[in-house]
């Protein structure tokens, strides 16, 4: 009975279905553009009806089977979209008009939604994501210095998964809490650096106050603003890209060999009157290679080093949908290997290799839930692998710069491994291949949702969007150790010609430790858009309400501090009114709270000004001067905060108090016999002869009740230009900002106050001034596009004020210099002869010789210390960074030249490979470093012309030498430098043969990166971080790509 | 050699992936190889003569390190026999036109053979100019042996021997030594913790246990008619035997208590008067104890007295009585410093203490004078007489030689006052510690960890000492002429 009824129903439905179905017909046409030209390759899709769809072949013609009364859309790359209805007509040919993309259409990202960058009033640079993707590394962070104007970055290194830079928007403003910006991706607080670069849909760095003014007491360092990618209406589209890099090193430092490295150390010796270290027949011994074994010459850079490494980059993406839905997901792949030699008998069992591996992905989908509701949907996610010999993830450089080519063979005669030191001065084969390995996984989920609303219904212009979002990360490292025996032979052998061996390391199986950590964040963000145009008169307002919570959820130990979610909250709005596009004025505001400080130190305001006046929309310039298309001028005054304390440092307003043990002078823990700490402070609570001794307790640290955000107030000045119909454009921004209340620990306070522990009060500031633009060039020869653009950022700071002790000589304040600026004595050569050391006024740091640095006495005392230490240069962070490029196209050819330069910088460099020998026999001697005319005595060189007051080097000495060794301009270096940052060839196939396998298009592209460096400098890569050199060195890489779009 | 199988790259890329890098080469910078190591020699040629051109250097000792110039050497150093002064040379490795080789002992001709070949076809090649050989003060092994995980054990045996299980070894304490008077082929040795008292036999290079019921032995010295043997114990208690004899009539069997205290660090006898000088760690007491009286039957085990103190408690400390009898040294081991006292002929016993070098709870390695001095558990100590001294007129013809234990040398001191490093602490390279075991050139080679005790044989002019952590007994003395005690001691 049941069965029957449900047969019927459904028969029934059967029927209603056919009756609406609607009839099919077969559209025919061709499609041409306003030069009646065919256009090959037009996308045609059923609207609404997503997956249905066709393109034109090679004469332009289509054919598509679709409903009566459906629309069909017409699109293609660089033309307007177009759609016609289908009714009785079936022959439909179609004219496709040339899109026009004006400058005065730029769309731009801020906070608060999108904007035409016409009516912009702050200061925002809109990077071309494209311009980003030659980066070979698998951190966007790379890609930042010289392709986006207002930001300083330095890579630090180039170890895979290491190989991330540091960047600073206009560079840095504070010497106490964080300089970094603040980093928004679809709205929440991510990690730059583990985005897929090809799911980037727009990356826009926001720099002034009017701009991030909304981001109150987080935004001072400026922020970047990043969106995915989403679906858009249409047929589907599929990305596809595959690269395939090969690394090698931008400068690797290159050591001597060992017999010029015995000569150096034994002319170390008897330079300075003390005995050789290798005899005449020993030096013999070892340049005949006689004895490999105790006299060895080992090249540990070639044993230890790759000539270069691949790289291997794979992305798919899909995207499409329809009008009720849209989706766009993506998946990428990157395996990033590393220059590490191996040892082949470990190679099935493990790699000691640094290699990284990342795999991300990312679905973002849009759902239509009425007609003026939109549900957008993301989650992404990513999974690297990070791996790296035992002890070499710290150490491998540390050791390859330190054991020099005659220390020890690889491995002794009779099989034994040696070594001299035990640790991080080992053998460094062995730190490279027999330590084990260390793998380090981080995975990460990220999640948003969002509701957008339409309110037109209640009113028109007004808009709504709520987003919740959260994210988590967890990471683990697993260590495998182990350690073979390791022995070491003395110098000498015995009487029947045999090593001796002495026992150095015991061996040790592997063995693991792991540790771990994660944490979590959650995100609330509801904002109210409201634009209403009446008349010339537009108005705009914006309401937006944040709360964020973030909180580490592993290994958070036994400080209930810890646990606790570090939250932000904040109301920001926004209020614009322009005038015929003319006249804009801006008004923003934050009102934003951190709950890391005391209640009433919790909230603040932080207001924005700015205005815009287009002068170009002028009508006397509309008449008479034509060919200007824009020229604005921005104004824009306001305050912003940073709450990041120096250290990460939680609840300052709270004081610790702990009780009083027993330390000696240098505060350690004294034990009594029983391995117990010993109460101290207190009373003996007990007659003679008896202990009922009880301990006391004090603050460990006091608290700073009233300590709060650092104030930057902003100011910007900027002109946007755009000249003969946008071939020159234009962007430039001069900046002036003041930071105050500086956080910092108050190290300086007399001890008549009598506090044991320093408070933390906000008493620094800093001006910081600079000035970033961009500048483009475009113009067509033929059919040949070429463009030319630059771009350049500059900002110098000035410390106004800081906590520090009194000097006597002003030039060694803080205050009055730049942060971080160089110090050292100023060098004024060498000492020329005896007499020239006693005509010179007294050195303190300990004995020197002729041959040895001569120093300026600064303050005129007579006497070279301390005090004659001045400002010598610049910051190691580079103060000025800026690209310069060109483009051309010809029909499917694209070449880009890229150059890249940095500028302002200075650094002091040391170590065992700076100063030769200071640590006796661990440090190599690194070719080039002392330059071509060292100082040599007269009586080892045999020529008096080597005793040069104007030497490259200073006389050799072994072991420390505290007159020579220390900061002053002799070690000084200059950190600029100019590359060759990206060279790119492509090739577009012509459209009827990437037709005819079934793609829309396919490019073949060549790229090089960092292929040629021009610097002073040229010990190092002139841009990794380390004043040693002991460090990966940056990538010089060749891809070789291909993209699909199917 | 496992370094063979590093990977040169484990990069393989497509063909038409080359092609490209190519064409990019030109920036890359390549990858060449701009390390020539050093020529592959040529095999031995037996066609061609052996020449010997030249050798480096010129003029040396036994254990040299010779490099000899030439032709034809080929590239198999089991191949090459060298003979310098007729005596055969370690051949280390030979690459074709240099070698290089040990001088061997006792070449003192210095005329240089190079034999290449295997039997049937040998040829020798002569240097035109022979080695200048020169015989010169050594340290070398000539107990005990160390493998190299120092698992072997504490042993008696002979001095050396190819089965190493006959050799004797052990020698990891800190030693003290003590020739017998009557007999300098007997060397006595005791071992700080370990009970044995042990004899060192030169006549048939035999080492030998004699008694292992001693108890922390920290010396040995002999009464003046070297009938009986007494021996220090550094014991806790109160009523715990401090020194003791042993006759020499049984054998060294029996023991007779002299003295009763705790934590006694060494106990010397006055050459000339007949008291013994002993201490206690305890105060830093300097205990007077007069052996007339003693074997006069007057004295009880605790009939000593303390004639002073030297500084403060927890002091350990060694007497060394001058042969003359006129002053002692006092080796301050664990606060790094030596103190004279001179003899007070008429009162018959010991002033007051005062410095001679070193500096109180300084360690430190300084040669010098006086406080200037840096010392680091200066240990035992032996006074040897300087025939310059002698013909000079001297007042005092004695040095003394002492372990500086920490510093792992051998170091003199002067009656004048001065402070010199004698032998150990040489080898200055690969690794900045200064112990290490080295044979070899006193101060340029030869190497010690934790020399403690120390003896000189007047006879042979040589020193005997006890290498704690190298767990051997080290000799210095000039090299050996004679065949027989070569061939005794290999």
């Amino acid at each position: 009975m049941m069965n029957r009824f449900l047969l019927t129903c459904m028969l029934l439905l059967r029927i209603t279905f056919s009756a609406l179905a609607q009839e099919i017909v077969e559209v025919t046409g061709v499609v041409v553009d306003a030069n009646k030209a065919p256009l090959i390759g037009v996308n045609i899709a059923v609207t609404d009806a997503p997956g249905l769809g066709t393109v034109t072949d090679n004469k332009g013609n289509y054919k598509i089977n679709v409903e009566r009364y459906k629309k069909l859309t017409f699109s293609y790359v660089g033309f307007q979209k177009q759609e016609v209805l289908v009714k009785d007509n079936l022959v439909i040919d179609v004219t496709l008009q040339e899109s026009e993309t004006s400058v005065l259409d730029e769309v731009v990202v801020t906070g608060t939604g999108t904007q035409k960058r016409l009516t912009l009033t702050g200061a925002v640079t809109t990077v071309n994501v494209d311009d980003l993707k030659s980066n070979p590394t698998s951190s966007l962070s790379n890609a930042l210095a010289g392709n986006v104007p207002g930001v300083l970055a330095m890579m630090q290194s180039g170890q895979p998964g290491r190989n991330i830079s540091e960047f600073w928007i206009r560079g840095i403003s504070t010497f106490g809490g964080g300089t970094g910006a603040l980093v928004l991706v679809d709205n929440i607080e991510r990690d730059l650096n583990e985005i897929n670069i090809e799911d980037i849909e727009s990356f826009s760095v926001l720099k002034d106050a009017a701009v991030t003014a909304i981001y109150g007491s987080r935004g001072a360092n400026g922020v970047i603003l990043i969106t995915t990618k989403r679906g858009k209406e249409g047929k589907i589209n599929i990305n596809f890209k595959d690269e395939t890099i090969y690394n090698t090193r931008t400068i690797t430092p290159e050591f001597e060999d060992g017999v010029t490295y015995a000569n150096l150390l034994n002319e170390s010796r008897i330079t300075r009157n003390r005995e050789p270290i290798y005899q005449p027949e020993e030096l013999e011994i070892l340049r005949l290679g006689l004895d490999p074994d105790l006299y060895p010459n080992v090249d540990w850079q070639d044993l230890l080093l790759k000539d270069g490494a691949m790289t291997y980059r794979a992305n798919l993406n899909l995207s499409g949908g329809g009008a009720t839905a849209r989706y766009f997901a993506s998946g990428s792949y990157v395996d990033e290997g590393g220059m590490y030699k191996t040892d082949e008998t470990l190679r099935n069992d493990y790699n000691t290799n640094a290699n990284y591996r990342r795999w991300n992905y990312r679905l973002n989908t849009d759902i239509n839930i009425t007609k003026t509701t939109v549900a957008k949907v993301g989650v992404a996610g990513s999974l690297s692998k990070r791996n790296s010999p035992g002890l070499g993830d710290t150490d491998f450089w540390g050791v390859l710069f330190g054991y020099s080519p005659i220390r020890t063979p690889v491995v002794y005669s009779n099989g034994y491994v040696p070594a001299v030191g035990t640790g991080n001065q080992t053998n460094p084969w062995v730190v490279a291949t027999q330590t084990g390995f260390n793998e380090n996984w981080t995975n990460n989920i990220q999640t948003n949702i969002s509701v957008e609303q339409n309110f037109d219904f209640i009113t028109k212009g007004l808009r709504g969007r709520g987003i919740f979002g959260f994210d988590t990360n967890n990471s683990s490292n697993i260590q495998r150790r182990k350690w073979p025996e390791q022995w070491r032979a003395e110098r000498a052998r015995d009487e029947n010609g045999e090593l001796v061996f002495s026992h150095v390391a015991a061996p040790s199986e592997m063995h693991q430790a792991s540790s771990s950590g994660g944490d979590r964040r959650e995100f609330l963000d509801m904002m109210f858009n409201y634009d209403r145009s009446v008349g010339d008169h537009n108005l705009g307002g914006v309401a937006r309400f944040t709360r964020d919570a973030f909180v580490r959820t592993v290994a958070i130990g036994d400080d209930i501090k810890n646990g606790i979610s570090r939250r932000n909250q904040a109301l920001a709005g926004r209020a614009t009114y322009s005038w015929k596009y003319r006249y804009f004025a801006d008004f923003n505001f934050g009102y934003t709270g951190s709950e890391n400080f005391a209640r009433g130190q919790q909230y603040g305001f932080f207001p924005a000004f700015s205005f815009a006046w287009n002068v170009s929309e002028e009508q006397f310039i509309k008449d008479r001067v034509q060919w200007i298309n824009m020229f604005k001028i921005r104004y824009s005054w306001g305050r912003v905060g940073n709450d990041q304390l120096g250290g990460g440092e939680r609840f300052p307003y709270l004081y610790t108090i702990e009780e009083i043990w027993r330390r000696d002078g240098d505060g350690n823990l004294v034990l009594d016999d029983g391995g117990n700490r010993i109460p101290e402070g207190g009373y003996q609570w007990a007659d003679y002869g008896y202990n009922r001794y009880f301990g006391g307790m004090r603050y460990a640290q006091v608290a700073s009740p009233y300590v709060t955000w650092e104030i930057a107030t902003k100011q910007n000045l900027g002109f946007d230009i755009a000249l003969f119909r946008d071939q020159i454009i234009a962007n430039l921004d001069f900046f002036n900002e003041e930071r105050t209340g500086i956080y910092m620990e108050r190290q300086f306070l007399p001890a008549i106050v009598g506090l044991e522990s320093t408070p933390r009060a906000n008493v620094g500031a800093v001006r910081s001034r600079g000035f970033d633009g961009r500048f483009e060039y475009k113009q067509q020869l033929g059919a040949v596009n070429l463009t030319a653009r630059s771009n350049i950022t500059y900002s110098k700071n000035v410390i106004l004020e800081k906590d520090e002790e009194n000097n006597v000589y002003a030039y060694q304040n803080e205050e009055g210099f730049r942060v971080d600026q160089a110090k050292g004595l100023v060098a004024l050569g060498l000492f020329k002869d005896y007499d020239d050391i006693r005509n010179s006024p007294t050195q303190t740091f300990g004995p020197y010789q002729p041959g040895d640095i001569k120093y300026k006495d600064i303050n005129g005392d007579g006497v070279i210390n301390d005090g004659d230490r001045v400002p010598i240069g610049a910051t190691r962070r580079p103060n000025l960074i800026y690209g310069i490029g060109a483009s051309a196209s010809w029909k499917g050819l694209d070449i880009n030249i890229h150059f890249q330069g940095a500028g302002k910088s200075t650094f002091s460099i040391y170590g065992k490979t700076v100063y030769a020998f200071s640590e006796g026999e661990w440090g190599q001697v690194m070719k080039g470093m002392m330059g071509e005319n060292r100082w040599i005595a007269a009586d080892i060189s045999g020529d008096p012309a080597t005793e040069n007051p104007n030497a490259s080097y200073p006389r050799l000495s072994f072991g420390e030498n505290p007159n020579n060794f220390r900061e002053s301009t002799y070690w000084l270096r200059n950190g600029q430098y100019l590359r060759l940052k990206t060279v790119d060839i492509g090739y577009t196939l012509p459209k009827y043969l990437a037709n005819r396998i079934k793609t829309n298009n396919i490019r073949v592209f060549l790229v090089g990166s960092n292929l040629l460096t021009w610097s002073k400098f040229k010990l190092w890569d002139p841009e990794l971080a380390s004043p040693r050199g002991e460090d990966y060195p940056l990538p010089k890489s060749v891809t070789l790509g291909i993209s699909v779009n199917l | 050699m496992r370094t063979k199988h590093i990977r040169k790259s484990d990069s393989q890329l497509p063909c038409w992936m080359l092609s490209a890098f190519i064409a990019l080469s030109f920036a890359m910078g390549g990858c060449k190889d701009d390390n020539p190591s050093v020529a592959e020699a040529l095999p031995f040629d037996p066609s061609k003569p052996v020449v010997v051109s030249d050798f480096n250097p010129k003029s040396g000792g036994a254990g040299q390190r010779l490099v000899i110039y030439g032709q034809n050497f080929g590239n198999d150093p089991e191949s090459v026999s060298v003979f310098i002064g007729g005596k055969q040379a370690k051949v280390i490795n030979a690459q074709g036109e240099s070698l290089y080789c040990l001088v061997p002992r006792q070449a003192f001709q210095g005329d240089i053979e190079v034999h290449v070949g295997n039997k049937d076809q040998q040829l020798m090649g002569k240097a035109e100019r022979p080695f200048d050989y020169q015989r010169k003060m050594v340290v070398s092994t000539i107990i005990g042996y160390r493998n190299d995980r120092g698992d072997e054990p504490w042993k008696d045996g002979k001095f050396k021997d190819k089965d190493q299980n006959k050799m004797a070894s052990g020698f990891w304490e800190p030693s003290f030594m003590k020739f017998d008077p009557i007999n300098p082929k007997h060397l006595w040795m005791t071992f700080d913790g370990n009970n044995g008292l042990y004899l060192i036999n030169f006549e048939d290079s035999t080492v030998t246990k004699k008694r292992s019921d001693f108890d922390r032995p920290r010396s040995i010295d002999f009464t003046l008619d070297n009938q009986y043997m007494i021996i220090a114990e550094d014991r806790g208690g109160e009523n715990d035997r401090a020194t003791y004899r042993l006759s020499r009539d049984r054998n060294w069997q029996d023991r007779e208590i002299l003295t009763r205290y705790r934590q006694c660090n060494g106990a010397s006898v006055h050459p000339v008067n007949v008291e013994l000088y002993f201490n206690s760690y305890e105060k830093g007491q300097f205990f007077r104890f007069d052996l007339d009286k003693y074997f006069n039957g007057e004295l009880g085990d605790k009939d000593f007295e303390t004639l002073f103190v030297v500084h403060d408690p927890q002091w350990e400390y060694k007497v060394f009585i001058h042969p003359t009898g006129n002053y002692a040294y006092i080796n301050v081991i664990n606060q790094h410093y030596i103190l004279r006292v001179d003899y007070n002929w008429e009162k018959k016993q010991f002033n007051q203490p005062y410095l001679v070098c070193g500096q109180l709870r300084s360690a430190g390695y300084e040669d010098g004078v006086g406080s200037a001095v840096r010392l680091r558990n200066p240990y035992q100590g032996v006074f040897v007489k300087n025939p310059d001294y002698v013909a000079a007129g001297k007042p005092d013809e004695y040095d003394y030689y002492f372990t500086d234990q920490h510093n792992h040398a051998i170091r003199m001191l002067t009656p004048e006052g001065s402070v010199t490093t004698f032998a150990g602490r040489g080898s200055s390279s690969i690794n900045n510690d200064p112990w290490g075991y080295v044979d070899g050139d006193l101060r340029q080679e030869a190497r010690f960890e934790r020399p403690s005790g120390i003896a000189y044989n007047e006879e042979e002019a040589a020193f005997y000492i006890g290498d704690q952590m190298n767990r051997r007994i080290r000799k210095i003395a000039l090299e050996e002429m004679d065949e027989n005690e070569l061939a005794n001691n290999q």
